[in-house]
């Protein structure tokens, strides 16, 4: 926004000029998108397949090239705010078959805290103690992670994020084939989190949950084509412009989203 | 008792023995990370690619330690640059650096009067020859092999578990990568003079996945690997000394042997003995 200057933004936890990503030769991942995000966001960021979802949490990880634009995170940029982000990534992109032990993936959270000791200190003990804890899972510290279920190893790897004590989480997928007590617990700690202050973005396919259980939405597909609480813009033109080749009927009520859930599912499965 | 104190009167036996046990402890904590990485290739081509290097270095009278590791770390240089054109895949590229500097090497060894012989203990491993300075020498990179390995491998196993998150909490990724193919090109030409190039790779991999079959963690599964990989050598050269046979496919038939003893056998994760016990948990429950 003009007359915005640094000063007045450098408390906003993400902020983003007119970026834009393009991976060589293909129509652009993300155009134009702004945004300025408060700590204490809590944001569900909702898009079909390759709306820029993942492209725009590698963005914000310094891992992609920016094409145009700017990102700014607490005041700096993506590669020099890697201590402060917690990255949760989806499940299945991990081997779970690796020999480790839940403890094991708390402890990965505090790897740039350890840097070169030989051994984790009591703190990192501690934090990654605290990190079980808080998603129910330090009662199965030694089991082999193999072992565990699916909704299990995801409260594992928010447990990871967790001992980073990092400000800001970004969840892809965190519900994606989680049992209905893991979704409970990931959002009551979600919950938790936005209210200590810490920013949240979560990527989700889930749009009756994301309309529930979020203050805040955003829509992407390729740019900005939403961004408010569920009230404001879960309305059936921000649904079209965000899955336009996908929504095509359309009815009152909770029947949106049913709709919406069922050919979105059918598109992921 | 006498069998196993008997060899010992010989230098050239105690050499072997120390010899044998630094390249198998070398390979076997490296190849832990190798092996949980899947780079099972990568090692098998680095092995191989060390032959220029130390012919090279044969001919010219020079340390043939420092020849392979400088052959192995540009090979693993190349690998990665040729791996980075968006058209070819890793395995391409290191299928086609393999053999091209595995020829080279032949070439160059096939230039000099004793060829065949010099090339067959390069190739095969003549660890009774192992002289007491190349001991000192194996000892140094052992100990740097040690070293890294002690404050590197927590790195490598967030890295080798979620590569991702690695960039994302700003782990230097790259040079995690190449610090690991630098480790192997040092434990390589520590084992070329034991087993030799063409077994090198057995060296490597199979005491890791024998202590993958003990291990539910990536530290005892590195620390029992080292037993694994001390214990076939040693066990090996007895075999060697006793049987007559060579000593580096001795100590690979011993390893060998082992890794299929734990995976029909290993407590919880062997064939044999897994299905034994998903029986008797499966029984009282069905009673």
């Amino acid at each position: 926004m003009p007359g915005h200057s640094a000063a007045q933004n450098a408390s906003a936890a993400i902020q983003l000029e007119h970026v834009s990503v393009t991976y060589a030769g293909r129509r652009p991942a993300l155009e134009d998108v702004s945004l300025m995000l408060p700590s204490g966001s809590h944001v569900a960021v909702i898009g079909p397949n390759g709306a820029g979802k993942s492209t725009l949490f590698n963005a914000l990880l310094g891992l992609v090239p920016l094409a145009g634009g700017r990102i700014r995170l607490f005041g700096l940029s993506p590669q020099r705010a890697r201590a402060r982000i917690a990255y949760i990534p989806q499940r299945d992109q991990v081997d779970w078959q690796f020999p480790l032990t839940a403890l094991d993936i708390a402890l990965m959270g505090r790897v740039t805290h350890i840097g070169w000791r030989l051994k984790p200190r009591a703190a990192d003990y501690a934090a990654a103690q605290s990190a079980l804890e808080r998603v129910d899972m330090w009662k199965m510290r030694a089991t082999p992670i193999a072992e565990l279920s699916g909704g299990q190893q995801q409260r594992l790897i928010i447990a990871r994020a967790l001992a980073q004590e990092a400000p800001l989480f970004l969840l892809d997928e965190p519900f994606n084939e989680v049992d209905a007590s893991t979704q409970e617990l990931l959002l009551d700690l979600f919950d938790e989190l936005a209210t200590a202050g810490r920013t949240l973005l979560v990527a989700t396919h889930d749009l009756a949950l994301a309309r529930r259980r979020f203050p805040a939405l955003l829509f992407l597909n390729r740019s900005v084509k939403g961004f408010g609480s569920p009230d404001e813009v879960f309305t059936p033109e921000t649904l079209e412009k965000t899955y336009t080749k996908q929504v095509v009927k359309w009815d009152e009520g909770d029947a949106l989203s049913s709709i919406v859930d069922a050919h979105t599912f059918s598109h992921n499965h | 008792m006498e069998w196993l104190v008997e060899p010992f009167q010989f230098t050239f036996f105690r050499n072997a023995v120390i010899a044998a046990v630094l390249a198998g402890g070398v390979c076997a904590l490296v190849g832990t990370h190798i092996v949980l990485r899947g780079m099972t290739f990568i090692g098998g081509a680095l092995s191989h690619a060390v032959l220029p290097g130390v012919a090279i270095a044969h001919i010219l009278g020079k340390s043939i330690l420092i020849g392979g590791f400088i052959a192995g770390v540009v090979t693993s240089l190349g690998i990665g640059a040729v791996s980075r054109h968006q058209k070819l895949k890793e395995d391409t590229a290191i299928g086609i650096l393999l053999a091209g500097a595995f020829a080279l090497g032949v070439a160059i060894m096939s230039s000099i009067r004793s060829y065949s012989i010099d090339l067959t203990g390069f190739l095969f491993g003549d660890v009774l020859a192992v002289s007491t300075s190349d001991i000192r020498s194996m000892a140094i990179v052992a100990l740097i092999v040690l070293a890294a390995v002690l404050l590197l491998h927590r790195q490598w196993t967030v890295q080798a578990f979620d590569h991702t998150y690695a960039s994302a909490v700003g782990l230097p990724v790259g040079p995690l990568h190449y610090a690991l193919m630098i480790l192997l090109s040092l434990a390589i030409v520590t084992a070329m003079q034991t087993v030799g190039v063409l077994l090198i790779l057995a060296m490597v991999v199979t005491p890791p996945a024998t202590a993958r079959l003990f291990s539910i963690r990536v530290t005892t599964m590195m620390w029992l690997s080292l037993f694994w990989g001390v214990f076939a050598s040693l066990i090996g050269l007895f075999l060697s000394y006793y049987l007559d046979i060579a000593s580096g496919a001795a100590i690979v038939l011993v390893s060998v042997l082992l890794f299929f003893l734990a995976f029909l056998f290993a407590p919880t994760q062997g064939i044999v003995t897994g299905r034994l016990r998903r029986t008797e948990r499966r029984s009282p429950t069905t009673t």
